[in-house]
């Protein structure tokens, strides 16, 4: 087995790419998780959605041949977080709202999965079950660095910064904005958020919006690298629940280094053992964090057991 | 003026208040004393619109009725509601506390005249200034409730609702939130206070309503109220 | 009804198992009927979940998958007997169960609808990927005939094979839900706190529920290689688990007639519609979003609905439960504190040094204090003074930051159900019943600790089980009686007025024979009348030789009840006394109503 130093830094590298993917969605499940103590479970299929219309606004204004310009992919960047905010809406109105007045666990959880498989057999009646190529305005040829010596792959380069920025953006304007600073409210107390003059739904749907719309961000960053498919989502929604659990449900940037743990063991993984196993480390991870350590890696002691 | 008629409550088949009226006219402190669970918590509850009544008006100023209304709009009304057991947020500086007191207020006032509130509060409660990059959760009980306070304020409420500022804190500290309480008086800030500590309460008060099981008992002048032995008797029974 | 149950099952039962006999349609026996045996079991596994347990499972593919292909690849590679593959297929459904549930359920949360969601998918993954054992996406052909006494049981007579076991699945569920762990599983999702209270781990039942399933769910599977006579990874995708759901949900949980109707629509949906196929994915989701919110309990629900619309009489009709009921009453009720090792007078429970801090607040604080046997002891304090905090601290709901709590002299450490059993009961200040559970099953949810019973006897309805069932339901009727609620044992808790349900939550806490009972504000929201009623129940607990440890804010109450009083003050004891030393107490006075510069008061001592 020859195991060269750069073909060590290209793993890492693809596999903090992957991480920030996986980072990206559970961001969205921590966002929605703090405020009103549920989760999208169809966040993977939101993602799908946006990568689906990235192809399309691509593919209908450059065309297959070239890579987009960078105009047309914040085009298809914002249409895709408009769509996965209008979605988010629906989601919202139909799966979460009603839930919260019952106070059921198993009602919103089963909404939103209903949610995915509709809107996954939505997307293969408009898309076809096909695997579609999209380009980056990165182009995909590797870049070149220290004279051959380090190939590195543009667009994972571009979801890593992509990735970051979106979620240090938002963390940004969480803890600066007024409104920001009234989602951090409402998740530590509802009430008292209440009296200070909040309107708490307003906030709450103010979540899926954003976690959302990062999830359909997240399918315009990743599209380039896999293929955009109806059944991309589910995998990537799925690691990204371990990426969650691994930084704890509510710590905000802790899904970062839970990202990157799962997305360099996979990379390990598929190096060392076999690529049919990549997928194993994620359930793995999942299972060991619950018995272990359940409030994350960097979650505060709040997971109740009684 | 904030005034409450005939008002009635129920918590599932409990009925926790059962035609409550009273009257907190603009400048004044009035107080509602009475023991644990008689209804003190509930009542300020139902005016900020966490509870919603059976029965009755809760009217603010002329002709505003308050029934009915979500919290975020009673607050917007001007009601401030500083509640039970303070409720600071925790992973929050001090500032950030207060700016989030302002919500309603920011985009009405501006960013300068809110800074200029902030000031104005860390004047009441310096101990704030000195803490105002802390994060909430780690002051004290007794600087919690200053912050509190102090968040209720800084929506600049024409009438704040105080629950229990006394509680769960040693004497010492008590005194000094009732002298704060008092020199909120003396700024013109119309105040309704629900307190268990009657004879702390009555001291600051202008006006008092004693209330047992969900009905205003006993009310007169706060001084008359000290006097009269049925409110000792109200809550450590008679004999 | 009752003719109904006695014969018109059977004979439904009966005319079901002879269905291969008139129908001669190999794909409807097998690939449709054959079907919807082997989902049923799954369907009416998940229900003891989802239904009764109240937790979501969106991984049960994975386990069916475990079951199926365990079994598939033991007949073919190793010509295993079929017995030995199904053993071996519920063995590892339930070692995953496990391995799934032991992390997710000791946790709050939706964290066993993840980690299940994960393992269905990874183990579609890993089947596709082990090509030497699974063949991959290929999936296995080479399933041998199944055979039993010489006689096949493939093609048409596969129905036959697993129809039995169909039907003694539903009866074993039956079982368990009418018995203590169907009352434990309900209690749970209803009000975790109380359920621990009153003695039922939460961990241990959640956990029985979802392995129960998942053993039943591999059992299924690995039935289901004879049913196209090959399996291949894509049915056991996501979308299967959801298809149980849907089969659970659009029936209607927690009936077995629901789990009946569901599975069999689910199944048949897509031959009866098979223009749908296209949107087979939209369909299933639409209708279980429109179950979710139109049908909350599923085609039961509707057919209920309809039944009492049509013949209003059937649904006022009393079942046969009540008139049993009635037989088992009427015996004299006597406590039994079993704590006959201490004479009345000594001290029962003792606090040393009793101190919690939630972050920079300490809500208890060098708390001593001593609880003597055969008393009335009250604890008093004003607001915020740490009472509740208090009894929590006791009975395990929060652990103390140092300091111990002794009962009879020995340490009380451990989670609520582990103190229930040292013989300590509690009420809540915000009544805390088990709310669409009858009055007397709140009791017998309080019985909890009498019941010895395993798994099998609940399965097999052994006389151990049901002598079990029928003493604790007499011992539960009694304890109603006891404190006047005998004649509303069937009535649902949450319908009763409130001052009997401030009763019942006594006769439930009655029923672990405490010897230490602990009234958090029994009297809080009462009518004058009702505090009359209640003071004479604490006395006739009192009389009976349980010592009782009170928090009240009624004085009038308190001061006429109590032998012995402790005042609480911001976490620490200010006074103890009799009730008249009490409320001559200065500090007493001071800490309740506050005289304005009480401050020097502050560090002086207990002045008892």
């Amino acid at each position: 087995m020859n195991f060269t130093f750069a073909e060590l830094v290209q793993l890492i590298f693809s596999g903090v790419a992957l991480g920030m993917i996986y980072a990206l969605l559970a961001f969205g499940y921590n966002i929605t998780f703090s405020t009103s103590r549920t989760l999208n479970f169809s966040q993977g299929d939101f993602l799908m959605l946006g990568a689906f219309i990235s192809y399309t606004i691509i593919l209908h204004i450059t065309g297959k041949r070239l890579p987009p310009s960078w105009l047309v992919w914040a085009l298809a960047l914002v249409a895709a977080a408009t769509l996965g905010g209008l979605l988010a809406i629906i989601l919202q109105q139909v799966a979460i709202k009603p839930a919260l007045k019952t106070g059921s666990d198993v009602s919103w959880i089963l909404a939103t999965i209903s949610l995915g498989i509709i809107a996954k057999n939505v997307a293969e009646r408009i898309w076809g079950t096909d695997d579609y190529p999209v380009r980056s305005p990165l182009g995909s040829d590797l870049w070149s660095l220290f004279g051959g010596k380090l190939n590195i792959d543009p667009r994972e380069l571009m979801i890593i910064v992509a990735a970051a920025l979106i979620m240090v953006g938002f963390e940004f304007f969480r803890r600066k904005s007024l409104l920001g600073k009234a989602v951090t409210a409402v998740a530590a107390d509802k009430d008292a958020a209440a009296l200070m003059g909040i309107n708490v739904p307003v906030v709450i749907a103010f979540s899926f919006i954003v976690s959302c719309a990062i999830a359909a961000m997240g399918g315009v960053l990743v599209g380039p690298l896999t293929f955009v498919s109806a059944s991309m989502g589910a995998l990537l929604g799925v690691k990204a629940y371990a990426v969650s659990v691994i930084g704890g449900l509510q710590s905000g940037l802790g899904v970062i280094a839970g990202g990157l743990i799962l997305g360099l063991s996979e990379q390990l993984t598929a190096r060392f053992v076999s690529t049919g196993y990549k997928d194993t480390p994620g359930f793995i991870i999942l299972i060991l964090i619950l018995l272990l350590k359940p409030d994350g890696l960097f979650g505060k002691a709040a997971v109740k057991k009684v | 003026m904030l005034e409450i008629q005939n008002l009635h409550v129920s918590y599932g088949l409990v009925r926790a208040l059962q035609g409550v009226s009273l009257k907190v006219p603009d400048g004044k402190l009035i107080c509602v004393i009475g023991s644990n669970g008689a209804g003190k918590t509930t009542l300020l509850r139902t005016i900020s619109g966490l509870l919603k009544p059976t029965e009755g008006r809760i009217t603010l100023g002329q002709d505003e009725q308050l029934v009915g209304r979500k919290p975020h709009l009673v607050t917007r009304a001007g009601v401030a509601h500083c509640p039970e057991g303070r409720r600071v947020f925790p992973d929050q500086s001090v500032t950030d506390n207060l700016i989030l007191g302002a919500y309603t207020q920011l985009k009405k006032i501006g960013q300068a005249e809110m800074l200029k509130d902030i000031e104005n509060v860390f004047e009441i409660f310096p101990r704030l200034r000195e803490r105002r990059e802390q994060l909430a959760g780690t002051l004290s009980g007794g600087e919690q409730q200053m912050l509190a306070i102090g968040r209720a304020l800084m929506s600049r409420p024409r009438v704040l609702l105080l629950d229990e500022p006394s509680m769960g804190l040693a004497p010492i500290i008590i005194d000094e939130v009732f002298k704060r309480l008092a020199e909120l008086k003396a700024r013109g800030i119309t105040m309704l206070l629900v307190e268990q500590l009657a004879f702390r309460a009555l001291e600051v008060a202008d006006y008092g309503y004693v209330i047992e099981n969900g009905r205003i008992e006993i009310e007169g002048a706060a001084e008359s109220l000290k006097n009269d032995p049925r409110v000792k008797e109200a809550y450590l029974g008679g004999g | 009804m009752d003719q109904f149950r006695r014969f018109g099952i059977p004979l439904l039962v009966l005319l079901a198992a002879s269905l291969p006999l008139f129908i001669e349609n190999g794909y409807l026996m097998h690939s449709v009927l054959g079907k919807v045996c082997i989902y049923l079991i799954i369907v009416a596994g998940l229900d003891l979940v989802v239904g009764y347990s109240g937790d979501v499972s969106a991984g049960h593919a994975g386990l069916f998958a475990v079951g199926a292909y365990a079994s598939a690849i033991l007949m073919w590679k190793f010509r295993t007997p079929f017995p030995v593959c199904v053993l071996v297929g519920t063995s590892l459904g339930a070692l995953f169960g496990i391995v799934l549930g032991v992390p997710a359920l000791r946790l709050r949360g939706p964290y066993l609808a993840v980690s299940t969601i994960a393992f269905g998918i990874i183990i579609q993954t890993i089947v596709n990927e082990a090509v030497p054992l699974t063949q991959g996406s290929s999936g296995i052909r080479e399933i041998p005939k199944l055979e039993a006494f010489g006689v096949n049981l493939d093609g048409n007579y596969f129905y036959w094979a697993v129809f039995p076991f169909t039907v003694i699945a539903l009866l074993m569920k039956q079982g368990i839900v009418t018995s203590y762990w169907g009352r434990s599983f309900e209690a749970l999702k209803e009000n975790p706190v109380a359920a621990a209270c009153s003695g039922v781990s939460r961990y241990r039942f959640k956990l029985s529920a979802f392995v129960t399933s998942a053993a039943l769910t591999g059992f299924a599977g690995s039935f289901f290689p004879h049913v196209d006579k090959y399996i291949g990874p894509p049915t056991f995708s996501f979308e299967l688990s959801v298809s149980f759901l849907i089969m659970l949900i659009f029936g209607g949980t927690r009936s077995i007639l629901g789990n009946i109707l569901g599975t069999f629509s689910i199944v048949i949906l897509p031959d009866v519609f098979n223009f749908i196929n296209d949107w087979r994915l939209a369909i299933y989701g639409g209708l279980l979003l429109f179950t979710l919110y139109f049908l909350p309990r599923g085609l039961v629900g509707l057919l209920i609905n309809i039944r009492d619309r049509l013949f209003p009489a059937a649904a006022t009709a009393t079942g046969p439960a009540l008139t049993r009921l009635a037989e088992s009453g009427g015996e004299a009720v006597h406590l039994r504190p079993e704590a006959a090792q201490t004479k009345p007078g000594e001290p029962l429970l003792e606090l040393k040094e009793l101190t919690i801090k939630f972050g920079g607040l300490t809500a208890v604080n060098k708390l001593d204090m001593v609880v003597k046997r055969g008393q009335i002891h009250a604890l008093i304090g004003p607001n915020g003074s740490g009472k509740s905090t208090t009894v929590n601290l006791i009975t395990g709901i929060y652990t103390p930051t140092s300091g111990e709590v002794l009962l009879r002299g020995r340490k009380v450490t451990g989670a609520p159900d582990k103190i229930s059993a040292l013989g300590i009961a509690r009420t809540f200040q915000n009544v805390a019943l088990f709310g669409d559970m009858t009055v007397v099953d709140n009791v017998m949810v309080g019985l909890h600790h009498s019941f010895q019973g395993g798994f099998l006897d609940l399965v097999l309805r052994t006389p151990r089980a049901r002598h079990e069932e029928k003493s604790a339901r007499a011992r539960a009727v009694a304890l109603l009686d006891f404190v006047g609620l005998g004649h509303l044992a069937q009535e649902r808790a949450k319908n009763l007025p409130y001052g009997k349900q401030r009763l019942l939550e006594i006769a439930r806490a009655l029923g672990s024979d405490p010897s230490l009972l602990l009234l958090d504000e029994p009297a809080a929201g009462l009518t004058s009348g009702e505090i009359g009623d209640m003071d004479a129940i604490i006395r006739k607990v009192r009389d009976a030789g349980v010592t009782v440890f009170l928090i009240e804010h009624h004085m009038d109450l308190v001061m006429s009840i109590s032998d012995e009083i402790t005042v609480l003050d911001f976490g620490q004891r200010i006074a103890q006394g009799t009730p008249a030393e009490i409320q001559a107490n200065e500090r007493v006075i001071n800490a309740y109503l506050g005289t304005s510069g009480g401050g020097h008061h502050l560090g002086t001592h207990s002045t008892h």
